[in-house]
């Protein structure tokens, strides 16, 4: 059982690893909206894959994002006035987390 | 197609042309007109079609042999043909002045082109028997009907097509589809699946058949549904973003304002889920693939996530529940996963 979670945590890495140089560059065009929808907006458009428990977006709207972003500047433009933050799981998949539990570095 | 009707040379040629061009329930009538013209200008061009007509019937049943009956011999199995596939046909040749032509002559070479006409309907029905489709779990697949109608599979699904002269029929036996039908106001289009049927003239629709449920949603246009078995509807037409679940009780009330990018997400081999509760979002991931997700925590089940994932990357939405703390995620050696919490049962 820990097997299998070692194993998925391994594939994990190895992904982070060869995510490295030149991260891709998107044409993103998402109006003000309720975050949620705004991250779905995110994920059509940019191709990456994203999850999160849905009560943590509740509540929030996001600005609107115009432009060419990477996927780390336009997830950090669209949480910037919330509490979340977000964390890569493999090289297409982000988790929309808390702030506060996110990894210090 | 005047150009393309005098290159064929032979008769048998421009027999296998007519059978083609008629064939089309929708063959224009000038064009009907023409073929009766064409018939009746000599006994051969009667037993060329009827050949053509033979062979056709005998392709579709792999006996595959040009027949050397004698034309005779041919006209008799045509009026032995079941009587159900006699249509009347009237020549408009008739109503032409054609003094010269002896009536009795007239006459029975305009049987005889009602009785060729007859039996390319009859074995056009014969020929648009039920059509089978289907999909293995994780794949897709788009299948174009002759009438011009599209329809997309979803994963492990199964739909039987029979199109008819007056009306174009599917069965929807399993599964999800997406339909986008060919207008065609004198030929309805009627998706059965299970408890309900679901009428398009030419619009737009996905119908998710599951277990105990059916979800009616409409892409585009408008839809009628009726209960299964009865002719008239008594239900509600569907618009555009609106969308009705059937059951045993069935159908429920009509909602309105349905993300359509969430319903038709899978024709990108997309999971588009908001406010969903994980549970049904592991059986999502479970209707495209063949290592299943179970997740034995009820609390971890309840919980609602939203997102947007490829329908057969389940690799990347178990690191993800992995990472919930107490959480962990086992393969089941038969292929599948068990996911369990050590925090919540």
């Amino acid at each position: 059982m820990l097997l299998a979670v070692a194993m998925l945590v391994g594939i994990d890495l190895a992904c982070e690893g060869a995510r490295g140089a030149a991260p891709a560059v998107y044409e993103l065009h998402i109006g003000a909206q309720p975050l949620d929808a705004a991250l779905q907006e995110f994920a059509r458009q940019s191709g990456v894959q994203i999850l999160f428990l849905s009560r943590l977006a509740d509540g929030y709207r996001s600005a609107p994002l115009q432009g060419r972003y990477t996927v780390d500047s336009g997830l950090t433009a669209l949480l910037a006035q919330s509490r979340l933050t977000y964390r890569w799981i493999n090289s297409k998949t982000v988790e929309i987390i808390p702030l506060r539990t996110a990894p210090s570095n | 197609m005047a150009r393309e009707k005098e290159d064929l040379t032979s008769m048998s040629q421009q027999a296998a042309y007519w059978w083609v061009t008629l064939r089309d329930v929708d063959a224009a009538d000038d064009e009907k007109r023409e073929f009766a013209e064409w018939v009746t200008h000599a006994p051969e061009c009667v037993e060329a079609c009827l050949r053509v007509a033979r062979v056709h019937a005998a392709v579709s049943r792999r006996d595959v042999r040009w027949p050397q009956t004698s034309a005779e011999e041919l006209v008799r199995e045509a009026l032995a043909a079941p009587e159900d596939s006699v249509v009347p046909f009237r020549p408009q040749v008739s109503r032409r002045p054609q003094a010269e032509r002896r009536p009795t002559v007239r006459w029975a070479v305009g049987l005889a082109a009602s009785i060729i006409v007859a039996a390319g309907l009859g074995w056009w029905l014969t020929l648009s028997h039920p059509e089978q489709f289907q999909t293995k779990v994780g794949e897709q697949r788009s299948v174009v009907l002759a009438d011009g109608s599209r329809v997309t599979l979803n994963t492990a699904s199964k739909i039987e097509v029979r199109l008819q002269a007056d009306h174009r029929v599917v069965q929807l036996l399993q599964g999800e589809a997406l339909f986008e039908v060919a207008h065609d106001a004198q030929r309805p289009f009627d998706v059965h699946a299970g408890h309900v049927v679901v009428r398009a003239v030419g619009t737009q629709f996905d119908i998710d058949r599951r277990a105990t449920r059916t979800v009616v949603t409409v892409v585009e246009g408008r839809v009628a549904m009726l209960a299964a078995g009865s002719r008239t509807s008594n239900l509600p037409l569907l618009s555009a973003e609106e969308r009705v679940i059937v059951d045993d009780t069935g159908p429920g009330a009509v909602e309105h304002g349905v993300n359509l990018a969430e319903v038709t997400a899978w024709m990108q081999h997309q999971l588009v889920f908001n406010h969903r509760p994980i549970g049904e979002v592991a059986e999502e991931f479970n209707r495209y693939n063949v290592g299943h997700i179970e997740i034995r925590s009820a609390a971890l089940r309840a919980e609602e996530v939203t997102g947007t994932f490829r329908t057969q990357d389940t690799d990347s939405f178990l690191a993800i529940l992995a990472g919930i703390p107490g959480v962990q995620v086992a393969a089941d050696g038969a292929g599948g996963y068990v996911v369990t919490s050590a925090t919540q049962q």
